[in-house]
């Protein structure tokens, strides 16, 4: 039970696959929403891609888990906290660039969806408080996310001030506090990763489309799907240790291709005619404000890195424009067709063709074939 | 090897793997028979091994574990209290009562069952304590309630429904088990048993691949019993009678026996209801003797045609006659015995509630508890009392930084708190509202009517999102009333059911009425204010008993009206009908309400008409009673 199930047993699913590695490419996507059937590997997903992730360098000792000055990591900017540049910050020394650094695994939290508020932001340190009267903050599941993933099984089910909370937090990258006498802010850049069954409850229309990418998971129909979704299972319930080896090098190769990618981030071309037929798409579809076009550019992009491509091309947006756009559409109860399929059809009024009807996205641009299951649904037994 | 009687073998399974298949819910009433299943189960666990009952009504906080307020305040540092499950360690949780558990509960219990660990992060702790357990749910609710969440029922292998009178067949004895946990593991499991599964788990019931992952652990685990090193044919088979067959997935016809005809369906599905008597008598004396003959050819499986038969046959390679099966004729019986009856056994076995949250409702009480329940979300100042809980840990942490300036000196750090540092549980409760709609299907209006009130139920949930409000919805037409759509927030599951009502036949407004008291009344014993909006034309012409006569119709009518009128529900009339129908009037009045008359409602005026204040009007001391022939 310890050791996560590998990401690239998992079987099918690939615009799941697709959207937490692009969640993973560019952190500042805004998170990733799998809402879908029961038992189809939403939470093993998530918990596999922690597993799965290249370990990042952090300033030894500091809770926030700062990034050492200069570090590739794309989490953004590495702004130091406050412990590694204040005056207490004594046994690290103050200056940057001579912080101790560490290697290790890059942050995975789980929020219980018990957790209590104090929690999740941090708190009076009680202990140190009545013991020796200091007023010092103990950090919060936020600061232990910071330049992680933040994932929430049920997310549908969490007390609507806890899920705003959370999205404020992940959209500014800093955790504000404000509480029983303490004042502080720290960086808390992370991925926020929800998942949910749909059948038992919705998400507010307001918070949903403040995830970054959307998708939908369902239970495979197909016979030979499900065979090797069971196959893998019992092999991995029998002996995990095994199982992780032999899924090793695949392992192998997709993390390094998520490095390589974060590499490559920057240095992918965007024109302006892409942007104009992003724009173009919302407009079609009745997008409200900007964080569809931003989604769209920053999707593709992380996809074009994946990909290994130079710029990003109209296949791209394509690819990307489900997930991207499906939980941004206005929703008309009255209207029965799906987003996806509405998307899918402004894609092809467009002259975009899109990803092939019903399949969501993971076309032949998804990215399947690079960094994808190399022993996905295609190339079974 | 393997015991004649299928709910002793559910038991031994999972007393030889517990963590693998991860429990068992228990439907039905509780009793002497739930009560045997469990004693029989713990009596197969190794000695030693943890047995937990989790208390009805266990607080969220025990669930997770949380700070241990005696501990912590005698050593001056935060002690934490260990979760139940993680107290269960290695061993059974025992959930009463698991149709009323509370959704924070079961979120607890999902992520136990899941990881096999417990994660708390509450009142400044933080831990993440191991808890593999098993889980035996005990469900008693009754057909028409919502049982136990789906999403507990996905994740553990059995749903066992016990005969009244049931007993174990043979006494627990945990040396039998003895190092069945690595035989488990070595069975062998070919492809074409995986493949069986897998294509059986798609003829019906529900997609999800969990209960699939169980039954193909649990013929591994059939295999181990029978002291064989490879899952074969008939492992296959009562695994999936044992697994996937409770959760409607047709079963095929035993291995062996897939030639047999099927003219005898109605026999297998009234053998359900016989099931007792044989598995009953059986817990009387001599186990043996009560054994039915030995019947050549068992009786055929309720729900399969022979095509299907036939392709199973391909599948679990035939067992050649005469080497015989493994599995014990009485076994088989037995098991077919089990068999539901397709509708009424898929219905009743499938929590009516859903998921987690609609299940989740604490126990019925008064509404002055409402800030007593629901989710901790955080604290404020202020003092215990009337209900609000003090927050200790808030109250701690108000008082912290204080305690250097109110030490007196000479007396050794004993915690001073004052008025000011207290502060009480903010609490949100996860729904207070329902509205249930109850909805005319009869006559010739009734496809547009149906179309229109679908668009409202969808338009008025949009709207509540943001009041966390539910919906569910009664149709009545013909010669009945149905309760469509259970309690539900969730859109997905609307668009769901509506797609397709039927329409036409009689007006039973009677039927109509009552199913819709119950459903209030079941909403207020939740402690949820139930709304209820009626649309209908008015014209009723079937009465409470189903029988044809408008003069009964309208008069049973009027005596339900009375009742929901009584208890003060709160009741929209909207009459759809082309004109105005006088009768409707003194029905709503009945209920305390008044009759609004919408000829042309529309899905947006219905919700427009549903956003006007309640009609004022006090509700009228005694309905008039009489009858309009």
């Amino acid at each position: 039970m310890t050791l996560p199930f590998p990401f690239s047993a998992i079987v099918g699913q690939d615009e799941m696959k697709l959207a937490l590695q692009l969640a993973a490419v560019d952190a500042t996507l805004g998170g990733v929403l799998v809402f879908g059937d029961r038992g189809t590997g939403k939470s093993t997903a998530v918990r596999a891609l922690a597993g799965l992730l290249p370990p990042i360098e952090v300033v030894e000792g500091c809770p926030y888990a700062c990034a050492p000055v200069r570090s590739a990591d794309s989490a953004g900017p590495a702004g130091l906290c406050a412990v590694c540049t204040g005056p207490h910050a004594g046994a690290l020394n103050g200056k940057p660039g001579t912080l101790p650094v560490l290697k290790r695994s890059v942050p995975m939290v789980d929020l219980p969806l018990g957790a209590t508020e104090d929690r999740v932001v941090g708190t009076l340190d009680l202990e140190r408080a009545l013991l020796d009267g200091t007023r010092s903050f103990e950090p919060g599941l936020l600061a232990r996310a910071n330049r992680g993933f933040l994932y929430i099984d049920e997310v549908n089910l969490l007390d609507d001030h806890l899920v705003d909370l959370l999205l404020d937090v992940a959209a500014s990258g800093e955790n504000v506090v404000e509480r029983e006498g303490i004042s502080i802010r720290h960086p808390a850049r992370f991925v926020l990763v929800g998942s949910g069954n749909p059948e038992e409850g919705d998400l507010r229309p307001q918070l949903l489309d403040r995830f970054g990418l959307s998708v939908e998971v369902g239970t495979p129909r197909d016979v030979e799907e499900r065979i090797e979704v069971l196959r893998r299972r019992d092999a991995y319930d029998r002996d995990p240790d095994a199982f992780r080896r032999r899924w090793g090098a695949q392992e192998g190769r997709i993390r390094n291709g998520l490095e390589r990618a974060r590499g490559r981030l920057p240095t992918v071309d965007v024109s302006d005619d892409f942007l104009r037929l992003a724009s173009g798409l919302c407009v079609a579809l009745g997008v409200d404000g900007l964080r569809g076009e931003l989604t769209l550019l920053r999707a593709a992009r992380a996809l074009a890195a994946l990909e290994d491509a130079k710029a990003v091309t109209p296949a791209h947006l394509a690819a990307v424009a489900p997930p991207s756009l499906r939980h941004r559409l206005r929703r008309d109860p009255l209207d029965e067709s799906g987003s996806t399929e509405r998307i899918v059809r402004a894609l092809r009024e467009m002259g975009l063709g899109g990803p092939e009807a019903g399949a969501g996205s993971g076309g032949p641009a998804a990215g399947g074939t690079s960094n994808g299951s190399p022993d996905g649904i295609h190339a079974r037994r | 090897m393997l015991p004649p009687d299928p709910h002793t073998l559910a038991a031994l399974l999972l007393a030889a793997d517990p963590e693998g298949l991860g429990g068992a819910v228990l439907l039905g009433p509780g009793g002497p028979a739930a009560e045997g299943w469990c004693r029989f189960l713990r009596g197969n666990l190794p000695e030693g091994t943890a047995w937990r009952r989790v208390p009805v009504g266990v607080t969220p906080d025990r669930m997770t574990g949380g700070i241990d307020l005696g501990a912590t305040l005698r050593s001056g540092r935060r002690v934490l209290l260990p979760g139940i499950p993680a107290e269960a360690d290695g061993g059974v949780l025992v959930l009463p009562s698991a149709e009323r558990i509370h959704a924070e509960v079961t979120a607890t219990l999902l992520e136990v069952l899941d990881r096999g660990r417990l994660r708390v992060e509450r009142d400044g702790l933080s831990a993440d304590l191991a808890a593999r357990v098993a889980v035996v749910a005990l469900d008693e609710a009754r057909d028409d309630e919502p049982g136990s969440p789906e999403a507990l029922r996905d994740r553990v292998a059995f749903l066992v429904t016990l005969p009244p009178r049931w007993a174990p067949e043979e006494m627990p004895d945990p040396d039998r088990l003895l190092g069945s946990a690595a035989r488990i593991r070595a069975v062998e499991v070919p492809d074409r048993a995986v493949r069986a599964l897998a294509e059986m788990s798609l003829r019906g019931g529900s997609p999800s691949l969990r209960p699939v992952a169980f039954a193909l652990r649990a013929a591994r685990g059939i295999a181990a019993l029978r002291g064989a090193s490879s899952v074969e044919a008939e492992d296959v088979w009562l695994a999936a009678a044992l697994v996937l067959a409770p959760r409607g997935v047709p079963l095929p016809a035993p291995p062996g026996e897939a030639g047999a005809e099927e003219g005898e369906a109605e026999d297998a599905g009234d053998m359900e209801g016989n099931a007792a008597p044989e598995t009953g008598e059986a817990s009387e004396p001599p186990p043996g003797a009560e054994s039915p003959p030995p019947s050549p050819s068992p009786p055929p499986e309720a729900a399969s045609d022979p095509a299907e038969a036939d392709a199973d046959a391909d599948d679990a390679p035939p067992t050649p006659p005469g080497t015989g099966t493994a599995l014990p004729d009485r076994l088989v019986a037995a098991v077919l015995a089990l068999l539901p009856d397709e509708d009424a056994a898929v219905i009743r076995r499938r929590g009516a509630g859903g998921g987690v949250r609609g299940a989740g409702r604490g126990r019925g009480g008064p509404q002055v508890e409402a800030h007593e329940r629901g989710r901790r979300v955080g604290a404020h100042p202020g003092a215990p009392g009337r209900g609000r809980r003090l927050d200790l840990p808030a109250t701690l942490r108000a008082a912290a930084p204080w305690q250097p300036l109110r030490q007196v000196e000479g007396e050794n750090s004993r915690l001073r708190v004052t008025r000011e540092d207290l502060h009480v549980q903010r609490r949100v409760r996860p729904s207070t509202r329902r509205t249930i709609f109850a909805v005319d299907a009869s006559g010739s209006q009734a496809l547009r009517r149906l179309g229109e009130v679908k668009g409202a139920v969808e338009l008025l949930l949009v709207d509540s999102y943001r009041a966390r409000e539910e919906v569910c919805l009664v149709v009545f037409r013909d010669r009945e009333a149905k309760l469509l759509l259970p309690p539900t927030r969730s859109l997905t599951r609307v668009k769901r059911l509506l797609r397709g009502l039927p329409g036409g036949g009689g007006t039973p407004l009677a039927l109509g009425l009552a199913e819709t008291l119950r459903l209030a009344e079941v909403s207020l014993r939740e402690g949820v204010t139930p709304r209820v909006v009626l649309l209908t034309d008015g014209r009723p012409n079937v009465d409470a008993a189903g029988r044809g006569g408008r003069a009964r119709a309208r008069e049973d009518a009027l005596v339900v009206a009375a009742a929901l009128g009584a208890r003060s529900i709160e009741v929209r009339v909207l009459d759809t009908g082309l004109r105005p129908e006088p009768f409707l009037d003194e029905l709503a009045r009945c209920m305390g309400a008044r009759a609004r008359h919408l000829p042309f409602a529309d899905a947006r005026r219905i919700r427009r008409a549903l956003a006007d204040p309640p009609p004022g009007e006090p509700v009228p001391s005694h309905p008039g009673m009489k009858s309009h022939g």
